[in-house]
């Protein structure tokens, strides 16, 4: 990909981090189920660091491996958070 | 005994593995992971004391019940404002980068003193958040002239802990950037060796993907 290229997408993924930003603070104030507005709020913070991580951090042009060792890392963490959840909801169970 | 001189990092040979990943970068990477854990760690207790609290803020109405003190709400508005920032020098940082490999010198100056002087910005946000050190501005005293005090609440505790931890991290990386910035002025990366940029670059971007993740759980989630 040519440098032209390169500062393209740079622009194009900061138009889509600051409209995901502003997307984020305006669901805040939506009038929805805290569930809804909770999942929403993890959504689109994950799709932003998703962005940062591949386009930003070149995670998109490294090879799979590479990917795959940082990826599951990180995945570790939200897997025990998602098993947290779970176990505070089974707590909660009458 | 001649120098050994390192590749640049597009010459060096391709790993079965990694690619043309240098150590310097798997290392930054490695360091990134367990940062990260300790990151994932601090949300995932503010999460479960959270989750079980009856009450997370102490409002008016928990006061007159309960005879807490009476805490601020965080300002979504100016720190939305602070997440705009970092996402710009995460930008800036990026087209150093790119600079850099072109062999634009001046260029790839420019763009990171701009990046430092964002990270500069944030920390000064911060400062205000805190203290109101820049209320002759905002109009705006501070959290702990509201009321909001380390070690009062689970609120305020956890708060002052991962974004202070977060705001560690950012001056870390300006004090990283500014090296690098005083390194590519004095001519190390005038042979196009790209590999220091890089790699804290890598650490300017997670500091921002960390702060999206703060941004979103310690200042949106609804109460």
């Amino acid at each position: 990909m040519s440098a032209a290229n390169h500062r393209r997408e740079y622009g194009f993924i900061f138009i889509w981090l600051t409209a995901l930003t502003a997307l984020e603070v305006g669901v805040v104030y939506l009038p929805i189920a805290k569930a809804l507005m909770v999942t929403g709020l993890i959504g689109l913070a994950l799709a932003k660091a998703t962005l940062v991580a591949l386009f930003y951090m070149h995670l998109k042009s490294e090879t799979q491996i590479f990917r795959r060792v940082i990826g599951y890392c990180l995945a570790i963490p939200a897997v025990y958070a998602v098993v947290l959840i779970a176990e505070a909801g089974w707590r909660m169970l009458p | 005994m001649s120098a050994h001189t390192a590749p640049l990092p597009h010459e060096y040979p391709i790993d079965a593995q990694f690619g043309r990943a240098t150590l310097g970068k798997m290392g930054m990477w490695f360091f990134l992971l367990s940062d990260a854990m300790s990151f994932a760690g601090l949300l995932l207790g503010y999460g479960i004391l959270r989750g079980g609290a009856e009450h997370w803020r102490c409002t008016a109405e928990v006061a007159a019940k309960t005879g807490c003190v009476v805490e601020p709400e965080l300002g979504i508005t100016f720190t939305a404002g602070l997440t705009f920032l970092l996402i710009c020098s995460s930008v800036t940082m990026v087209m150093s980068y790119a600079a850099l490999l072109e062999h634009n010198k001046k260029s790839a100056m420019k763009w990171l003193a701009a990046t430092v002087l964002g990270g500069v910005l944030f920390l000064c946000g911060q400062m205000q958040e805190y203290f109101g050190l820049f209320s002759f501005i905002f109009g705006h005293h501070g959290l702990i002239a509201e009321g909001l005090h380390f070690g009062q609440s689970h609120y305020a505790t956890t708060f002052y802990c991962i974004t202070s931890f977060h705001g560690l991290h950012v001056f870390s990386g300006v004090c990283l950037l500014s090296g690098v910035l005083y390194k590519m002025w004095r001519g190390a990366y005038d042979d196009g060796n790209y590999n220091h940029l890089e790699i804290a670059g890598l650490f300017w971007h997670f500091v921002d993907l960390v702060w999206i993740l703060v941004f979103t759980v310690v200042y949106l989630m609804p109460e």
